[in-house]
Formats: structure tokens, C-alpha cells, sequence
């Protein structure tokens, strides 16, 4: 299949926008589809939407829903003459970013949840973090996404996204769940901050992800569990603002209505 | 020889790294990509990297910058210890063992874990025949004091008797059948009216007033004392209680509870149920005695046969009996097949059976 051409929109709510030649093919998460041409024709296959054995795809189903994704996939396939659109929105506010598999050496391994599409053949596998400490600290948990494949991936994260190189030994501290997708030769671990002061004065808790080169890394900036404990706050704070002003107000209505009802 | 193939990060070079090809030549390691490069073996750095810790990182310095291949295929890795220089080959075996550590580790864990759930299925499967052993491993003056602690218990919630016509007769007809046992055995009448029997190891064989007055010969009582003394002979309440014990013990380290083993087991004692196995051996062993003591083999499957004529009139009030001896049709039919088989020059047992049944009604009042 040739270069997949494409364009992300938007600023901080983005879509991708993709160009289906005749006869090219997408895959595409299940309710991420924004809109498509009218001549795009949507299937839905188990798996990874390869066309191999059933137990294959079922098994392929299972390691993507594993990893956050949906049992199925969307196929998006224009069998027309002329170029068609379709595109995908991302599911929380962040970045869309698209990844050549073929130069980064056909791996990446992303957060759960974070594939959105991609060229038709892009699998998404399970890759399992087998380190208890990073397992259970590094914010990621124990199970993370291994897209593998030879076109593009568009993978998602929330807040912008930071591509950063690290040289061979380079070394990173990262706030646990910042780190987004790294490839496979980054070494990812979990160190303990080391001071007790800092862990708890400090705000970015017991643990931090260390990652060390050689190779690419994203980060993003604002993980879920941030804006989850940022709206949650918010949300906490004026409920119970709200909820104290009407009781006040019915309070006053219920007075009025018994000192009416009692004078006449 | 196979190809080894790795990635080479370096500056100048694209940010996810280039596919590159390494071979040892001699003692240096030539490195084929966009350009060929030669570095030598002994000044590489050899460390662990990736992921899981399953890629081998070959660093060197090169104008004041770091050049690195990672190699992480594992057949590759080990083709390039195979092939490695004396200089470097130490430094990279060090390197491969890391990587085989943190891959085998997992491997052992997870093995540990299923060794764990395999022994824990096995000791459910093979339980009966677990106790079976222990069981056999307590010795007899063990079986005895456990025996006397279980009677202790017993006679807290029940008035036991040796005295009296009942319980004489009862020591006279399971004297016939124990003749030559390595126990010594006591018989009590208990004042329950609950139509029941038990046996306590060590040889003490209770049997409830309740039972006496139902039963209708003097046939029909020694089917049961003989079935029950084969429980004491073949430590069959020794088992379960073993085995309530075994199940207590787990509750007790799961719920951090030690109280719950002695209320399990005092609880159970009374009404301890013996699997079907047990029960079948009982059975048959019991019969077995009855011939050899000369008591007409009939009154076993009588008595069963009674019971459950009993139960199906009383409707859902089980006696405490086939509660814990389930009265089937194909057990009576299994006993009343092996009363024809076994030879016996048998009489019936000569007592003043009523007489008997007044005793022991007197028990229960």
C-alpha cells in the first residue's frame, strides 16, 4: 500500500483526516470514526482485521481487548474510483500523532487505549510489563499496547505530546503516568523518589518512571488521572455550592409559604 | 553463519535509529548500515536495555559523542556470543546472562505460581486418600485420647450410659463381633431419641435410645453396631474428623480465625459423614463380621429397609441415621446381593427383644 496520506486538524480536540486512494483500506477503533465519504464501506471484523483463521482473529480480539481496545475492529475500505475521506476523532482532549512504523523498526509500545487507526496490517499486540515494581508504580500498569506493522499508526494521547530522543545511557524522570508510547530498545523502569519529604510535600508521589536510551520517546501532558482529579475537584466544589444555595432558597420559599398561610 | 542484525542509534544518525548488520572480524566489530564502521571489540560497553530487559546494548565512544547498537533478537544475541572475541566474549556473556535473568525470572514465578494451584488441586482431588495416610500414621494411644476427648464432648450435650439392660446387651452382641480386635471397645446407650448410631475412634460405639426403640430384632441392631465398629476398625471417623481438621486448618490461616477449628470440629463431631466409599466399606465389612460371629446377615439390609419405609412415612423428618447413611435403593439391593453370597451357619439372636426396647425407653426418660 502506498505512503497513507493525511492531516490532523484542530488544536487541542483533534481528528485525523485520511486520503483513501481506490482500493486502500484503514483500520479504525470502533466509535472513532468521525464522518467518511459516502462511498467508504464500513466493516467490522474480529481482531485486527487481518484476513487470516478465525481462532487467529479471535485471539487477536482477546489481545486487543486486553490491551484497551475493542474486540473489533472498523475496517474503512474505498473500493471506488476517486480518492475518499474518512477521518477519526480522538476520544479525549490531546494529540493525535502519526507513527511510521517502518522507521522506527516496525514496534511501538503505547499506553492502553492509546491506538486510534491506522493503515490496514497494523496489529495491536500485548506487551507485558514484566517488572512488579514498574508493573504496579510506573502508572501504566502490568499491560501495555505493542502496535506492530509496517504502515502508519495513529495513536492518541491526552495534552500535547512531547517526542523526545534518548542517546544510548540518556536517562529520563518521568511523572508516572506522563509516559505515552516508547520504543521497544528504551528501558523502562521505576525508582523510588528517595525522599520521604519530597514524596510528600512534594506532589509527584512515591515513584517515577525512569527511561533510558537508546531510542524515541512520547510524553504527555496532561494524563488522564490529572484532568480526572482536576475535574473531579471541580465538579465536587460546585455541587456542594450548588446544593447549599437551593436548600437555602427552599428553605426561604417554605418560611414565606407558612407565614402567607398563617396570617390569612 | 546467521545474520546478525541490530539497531545503531548515534548522532547524525535518524532519532529511532537505523537497521544496521554486525559481525565480529577478529577482534573488532564491523557494523554495516548506510556506512560501514569498524570499532573495536574491547572497547565496547556491554549492558542491558529495552522494554523488558531482553536487548543487548553494545556502546562505544567515538568523537566525544556515543554511538550504540542494540541487538534484540535473542537468536542474534546468541550468535554473537558464539562468534565474539576472547577480548569482548566475557563482557557479552555477562550482558546475555542479564537478559536470560530477567527473562527466566518471570518464568520461574509464573512456574511457582502454577506449582502452587497444581498442588492445591491435587491435595482437593487426592484428599481421601491424604487423610487415609495420616490417618494411619496416628498412632494408637493417639486414636484412643482422641476418642475419649470426643466422648468428653458428647457427654456434655447427652446423658451416655453403660448400665442397664439396654447397654448390656448391646456390650454382649458387639463383644460377639469384635472378637479378637486389637480395640477395646465400650458401648453406650445415649438418652437421644434421635434414631441414630456413632462410633468415636479408639472403639467407643454409641448408640441413641431412639435407635433401640425402632429397630425390631436383635438381628437388626447387630447390622448396625456391626457396620458402625467397621468405622472404628478402619479409622473411618478418624479420617473425617482428619479431614474436618484439614479444612478448619485452612479456614482458620484464610479467615486468621484459630477459634474456628475447635468449633468445626466439635460441631462436626456428632454428625460426621462419611463418603459413599467409606459407607461401602462399612457395608460390606460389616456383613462380613456378622457371618463370622454367627449373626443372620439379614438384619443389616432389614434395618436400612425399615428406615426408609420410616422415612418415606415421617415425609422430610430424616431420621438422624440416613442423614448421615443414606438409606439408597441401590445400597439395600448392594446388601441384600451380599446376604446371598456369604455363607453363614448362622442363628438368630435369642434376647427378650421388647424387654430390650424397654430399657432403653427408659434410657431416654
Amino acid at each position: 500500500m502506498a505512503q497513507l496520506t493525511y492531516r490532523v486538524e484542530g488544536s487541542d480536540l483533534q481528528f485525523v483526516e485520511i486520503i483513501l486512494g481506490p482500493g486502500d483500506a484503514v483500520v479504525g477503533e470502533p466509535g472513532a470514526m468521525m464522518f467518511s465519504d459516502e462511498a467508504v464501506e464500513l466493516d467490522t471484523r474480529m481482531g485486527d482485521g487481518d484476513d487470516v483463521g478465525f481462532f487467529s482473529r479471535l485471539a487477536a480480539g482477546f489481545k486487543r481487548s486486553f490491551t484497551g481496545e475493542n474486540f473489533f475492529s472498523s475496517i474503512f475500505t474505498n473500493n471506488s474510483s476517486a480518492p475518499l475521506r474518512v477521518a477519526f476523532a480522538a476520544p479525549s482532549p490531546g494529540k493525535i500523532v502519526a507513527v511510521d512504523l517502518a522507521s522506527i523498526g516496525g514496534t511501538l509500545i503505547c499506553q492502553r487505549g492509546a491506538f486510534l487507526g491506522g493503515t490496514r496490517g497494523v496489529r495491536v499486540g500485548l506487551a507485558f510489563k514484566k517488572r512488579l515494581r514498574a508493573g504496579l508504580f510506573g502508572g501504566e500498569g502490568f499491560v501495555m499496547q505493542r502496535i506492530s506493522g509496517s504502515g502508519t499508526a495513529f495513536i492518541h494521547a491526552s495534552g500535547t505530546l512531547a517526542q523526545i530522543t534518548l542517546r544510548a545511557g540518556e536517562a529520563l524522570k518521568v511523572d508516572t503516568g506522563c509516559l505515552a508510547a516508547l520504543q521497544p530498545s528504551v528501558t523502562y523502569d521505576v525508582k523510588y523518589v528517595g525522599k520521604l519529604k519530597t514524596s510528600i510535600l512534594g506532589g509527584e508521589g512515591l515513584f517515577l518512571a525512569q527511561l533510558k536510551g537508546p531510542g524515541l520517546v512520547w510524553l504527555q501532558s496532561l494524563p488522564m488521572k490529572r484532568l480526572r482529579a482536576s475535574l473531579l475537584g471541580a465538579s465536587m466544589a460546585q455541587g456542594r455550592g450548588l446544593g447549599a444555595r437551593m436548600a437555602y432558597f427552599i428553605g426561604v420559599i417554605i418560611f414565606v409559604v407558612i407565614v402567607l398561610s398563617t396570617e390569612t | 553463519m546467521s545474520e546478525i542484525t541490530g539497531i545503531l542509534h548515534g548522532p547524525q544518525l535518524p532519532d529511532a535509529g537505523v537497521p544496521v548488520r554486525v559481525q565480529f572480524l577478529g577482534d573488532l566489530l564491523r557494523i554495516e548500515g548506510p556506512r560501514v564502521e569498524d570499532v573495536m571489540a574491547e572497547s565496547l560497553e556491554v549492558s542491558v536495555t529495552g522494554f523488558n530487559d531482553d536487548t543487548l546494548l553494545l556502546a562505544w565512544r567515538n568523537e566525544d559523542a556515543t554511538h550504540a547498537v542494540t541487538i534484540a533478537d535473542a537468536a542474534a544475541q546468541r550468535a554473537l556470543v558464539a562468534s565474539a572475541p576472547e577480548s569482548i566474549a566475557r563482557k557479552l556473556r555477562g550482558g546475555r546472562n542479564a537478559v536470560r535473568y530477567h527473562r527466566g525470572k518471570w518464568n520461574v514465578l509464573l512456574g511457582a505460581l502454577a506449582a502452587c494451584v497444581l498442588l492445591i488441586i491435587l491435595v482437593w482431588w487426592q484428599s481421601e486418600a491424604i487423610t487415609e495416610w495420616i490417618a494411619g500414621k496416628v498412632s494408637h494411644e493417639t486414636e484412643v485420647a482422641i476418642g475419649e476427648h470426643a466422648l468428653a464432648q458428647i457427654e456434655t450435650e447427652s446423658v451416655l450410659t453403660q448400665e442397664g439392660l439396654a447397654a448390656k446387651t448391646l456390650a454382649e452382641i458387639g463383644g460377639r463381633l469384635t472378637t479378637g480386635s486389637r480395640y477395646q471397645y465400650r458401648w453406650y446407650v445415649s438418652d437421644d431419641k434421635e434414631v441414630n448410631a456413632y462410633a468415636l475412634p479408639g472403639g467407643i460405639i454409641v448408640v441413641n435410645a431412639g435407635l433401640i426403640a425402632k429397630a425390631g430384632s436383635a438381628d437388626e441392631l447387630a447390622g448396625v453396631l456391626a457396620h458402625e465398629i467397621q468405622h472404628v476398625e478402619h479409622r473411618h471417623t478418624l479420617q473425617q474428623m482428619i479431614h474436618a481438621a484439614g479444612w478448619a486448618a485452612v479456614l482458620a490461616v484464610v479467615l486468621g480465625d484459630v477459634s474456628a477449628i475447635t468449633a468445626i470440629v466439635v460441631h462436626q463431631l456428632g454428625n460426621l459423614r462419611n463418603s459413599r466409599k467409606l459407607e461401602a466399606q462399612a457395608d460390606a465389612e460389616g456383613m462380613k463380621a456378622l457371618a463370622r460371629a454367627g449373626i443372620p446377615v439379614e438384619g443389616m439390609p432389614a434395618m436400612f429397609r425399615r428406615l426408609q419405609s420410616e422415612e418415606a412415612r415421617i415425609g422430610d423428618d430424616t431420621p438422624g441415621l440416613l442423614s448421615s447413611h443414606p438409606a439408597t435403593a441401590e445400597r439395600i439391593a448392594e446388601l441384600e446381593r451380599l446376604s446371598k453370597t456369604l455363607r453363614c451357619e448362622c442363628r438368630s439372636l435369642s434376647y427378650d427383644w421388647p424387654a430390650v426396647q424397654t430399657a432403653a425407653t427408659a434410657v431416654a426418660n
